[in-house]
């Protein structure tokens, strides 16, 4: 038989069955053809069908989407049904055509390369980043001339999984609420943001697939989630064994949710507070049922992505931390102020790609850039701090000076409050997250200036190991507990307590049973995850010793590679948890 | 032939959305319809000439149009950019 199983890296837990739908992202190949004279006015006429098709294909589109999201979104369809008709894009590839005697895809990429050149050479960055709205009209005219069907997310109608080389955060958003089940995609690791968004989204993901061509569309795919198992047309007996382990899977849950309203204590008495992590409001409702005590961190850039042309408003964002607020409290809820930078720009922000935005202007440098759209949020958060139990989070801070940056652009806002009389919570505890290695190694210093700490496990990892997390040739490098991590959170916990500050974890370590015991060995107060896994983590909190999990951490320090700590680790873990504990080996529920 | 400046005053400029509300509207008449801003030429019946006009809130337009219903569509145009584009901001 065939090989129909393939294997790639889990990146969001579940199981799903859906057809395969591969999204054509990269251009096609195109080549020149000299034609003879009497193919010309045929050429033509390809070329002016393949434009009435792509334009009848736009309209339905149009329909589509003005029907599920109203008008105000569907304008860009708008505008490139007339780029269709506009003379610089149908005359003058007409023209090539005719003039060169060329084949009309290449007259067509021709036609592109004019048009791209002729936006780029605009000094107005908004209007620039345009250029992919007229790519992208061209592609889907390629596409029909070489009579590709071109499937777009928003024309699906049963059940579908997306196979793309990669996906951007803005995509599935995109995507979010319609039939999609699942993911598989080329590049994208365990902690990028494509991962958290499908297990917020509690979708199965696969990375690392090469072969998503050799898959290609209309077939039927079994996605295992916790495995990284992907099976094409699976036979009736594969089908019959993933229809059982889904049911295992959800019923394991079932029982794991049954924990919720217990207290996440160990048996020797030490409080942890687990709390979930969350990126758009309805994942809300997730983490009240997951059982979470509060929420850790809530990434707030999805309301700058929703709207790639215009910022959110102050009350766009208040009417958002309003509701988190009153939905979390009596527990309190972390808002990490934006994360915007690297690839999370918008248009309407009028930034350039950087050469190295992980390096780059991010987090709450990018947001002491643009002060004004800073201050807007910071009112937000301040005007909603007295419905509720708020925290305020600086990301990417990378030392003191930053932190007092941030702190006198919040009393800026303060002050404009206080002018206009509007009431807000003037004790908000306001902290950082710990992802830079310079703020971990001056935590002693950053301590005595904020009320917490939320160690970011996600890029603390990749800037202290220099690795980049979404690249899969070095994922092998990429090790949440080579000793320079463990260390480095050591002495962020430590130095932290030192100073009386409550110190939290909001990286995906956080969610992985595998590094429990080092997390509670480190006398972290809070763990912070994605809500799928609050039940699962409480469990194994309630039946561990915090000082059993002390003596495992200090012998972790005493080891020196993060093969020998993994060893231990996956031994004491065993020794803990018996086979059956775990529903799979998968990393999360 | 008609000739008249105007002042885009809409917040977000001639983006996606205004710019074809605007070609829409040329595109009814007969007559050629051009805009200009700052030395840049562009038909005012492709989408695509108007946007690399890039025009923002605050730039200076100016609009030939030239026809038998040339005041008509003068007339309709600035109209239409006077509305600021029926946005609502």
């Amino acid at each position: 038989m065939k090989k129909n199983i393939y294997k790639g890296t889990p990146i969001a837990p579940g199981i799903s069955v859906g057809k395969s739908l591969l999204l054509e992202k990269q251009a096609l190949p195109i080549f020149r053809l000299t034609l003879s004279e009497e193919q010309v006015d045929s050429e033509v006429r390809r070329l002016e069908e393949a434009l009435e098709k792509t334009k009848s294909q736009l309209v339905v589109l149009k329909n589509q989407l003005t029907e599920r999201l109203g008008e105000g979104h569907s304008y860009i369809l708008e505008a490139q049904t007339l780029m269709l008709d506009d003379n610089l894009l149908r005359a003058n590839t007409v023209d090539t055509i005719r003039r060169e005697k060329v084949n009309a895809e290449w007259a067509l990429g021709e036609t592109a390369s004019k048009l791209t050149g002729l936006f780029n050479s605009m000094e107005n960055t908004l209007l620039r980043e345009r250029v992919a709205d007229v790519e992208d009209v061209i592609g889907r005219v390629q596409a029909n001339l070489a009579q590709i069907d071109v499937h777009r997310a928003t024309e699906i109608t049963e059940d579908v999984i997306i196979l793309a080389y990669q996906l951007t955060p803005s995509d599935i958003v995109e995507m979010h609420n319609s039939t999609i089940v699942g993911f598989l995609t080329e590049i994208g690791g365990k902690t990028s943001h494509t991962a958290i968004i499908a297990r917020s989204l509690e979708m199965p993901a696969v990375t690392g697939m090469q072969e998503l061509n050799e898959i290609g569309s209309g077939r039927t795919l079994i996605v295992d989630g916790f495995e990284g198992i992907v099976i094409v047309d699976p036979t009736l007996t594969q089908r019959r064994e993933y229809e059982n382990k889904k049911r295992y899977y959800e019923e394991h849950a079932n029982q794991l949710i049954s924990i919720k309203d217990k207290p996440s204590i160990t048996k020797d008495g030490r409080k942890v507070v687990i709390q979930a992590n969350i990126e758009l409001p309805e994942d809300l409702d997730t983490a009240i049922r997951s059982g979470a005590q509060g929420i850790g961190i809530y990434r707030s850039e999805f309301l700058y992505l929703s709207n790639p042309d215009a910022l959110p408003t102050e009350e766009e964002h208040f009417t958002v931390y309003r509701a988190v607020a009153e939905r979390v409290y009596p527990h309190s809820a972390i808002i990490r102020t934006a994360d915007l930078g690297a690839e999370k720009f918008t248009p309407v922000m009028g930034m350039h790609p950087e050469p190295n935005p992980a390096l780059g202007l991010r987090g709450v440098r990018f947001c002491l850039r643009k002060r004004e759209m800073f201050k807007t949020q910071l009112r937000a958060l301040l005007r909603a701090s007295t419905f509720g139990r708020l925290k305020i989070m600086f990301p990417m801070v990378s030392g003191l000076n930053e932190l007092r940056e941030a702190k006198a652009a919040l009393e800026e806002a303060k002050e404009e409050l206080r002018v206009l009389k509007v009431d807000f919570n003037e004790n908000i505890a306001v902290g950082i997250m710990v992802e830079v290695p310079s703020a971990a190694m001056t935590a002693d210093l950053l301590a005595a200036e904020v009320d917490f700490f939320s160690i970011g496990t996600n890029d603390l990892i990749q800037y202290l190991l220099a690795v980049d997390r979404n690249n899969d040739h070095l994922a092998y490098l990429y090790d949440p507990i080579h000793p320079s991590v463990i260390r480095m959170m050591k002495y962020v916990v430590d130095k932290a307590h030192e100073a009386g500050v409550k110190v939290g974890i909001c990286g995906e370590m956080a969610s992985d049973p595998q590094y429990l015991l080092i997390l509670l060995g480190l006398g972290l107060d809070e763990l912070s995850m994605n809500p799928v896994s609050v039940p699962l983590i409480k469990q194994m909190v309630r039946s561990l010793r915090y000082q059993d999990a002390r003596e495992i951490l200090e012998h972790c320090l005493t080891l020196s590679t993060a093969q020998d700590i993994n060893e231990y680790l996956l031994e004491k873990t065993n020794q803990f948890f018996p086979s059956g504990f775990f529903a799979s080996r998968g990393p999360v529920l | 032939m008609l000739t008249s400046d105007i002042e885009i005053i809409n917040k977000k400029g001639l983006h996606a959305r205004a710019a074809s509300k605007l070609v829409q509207l040329a595109t009814r008449y007969k007559s050629k319809v051009q805009l200009s801003r700052d030395g840049q030429i562009s038909d005012g019946k492709s989408i695509l000439g108007v946007l690399v006009l890039a025009a923002h809130q605050g730039s200076m337009l100016t609009i030939t149009t030239d026809g038998d219903d040339e005041k008509d569509a003068m007339d309709a145009i600035c109209e239409l950019i006077n509305r600021k584009f029926d946005e609502g901001e």
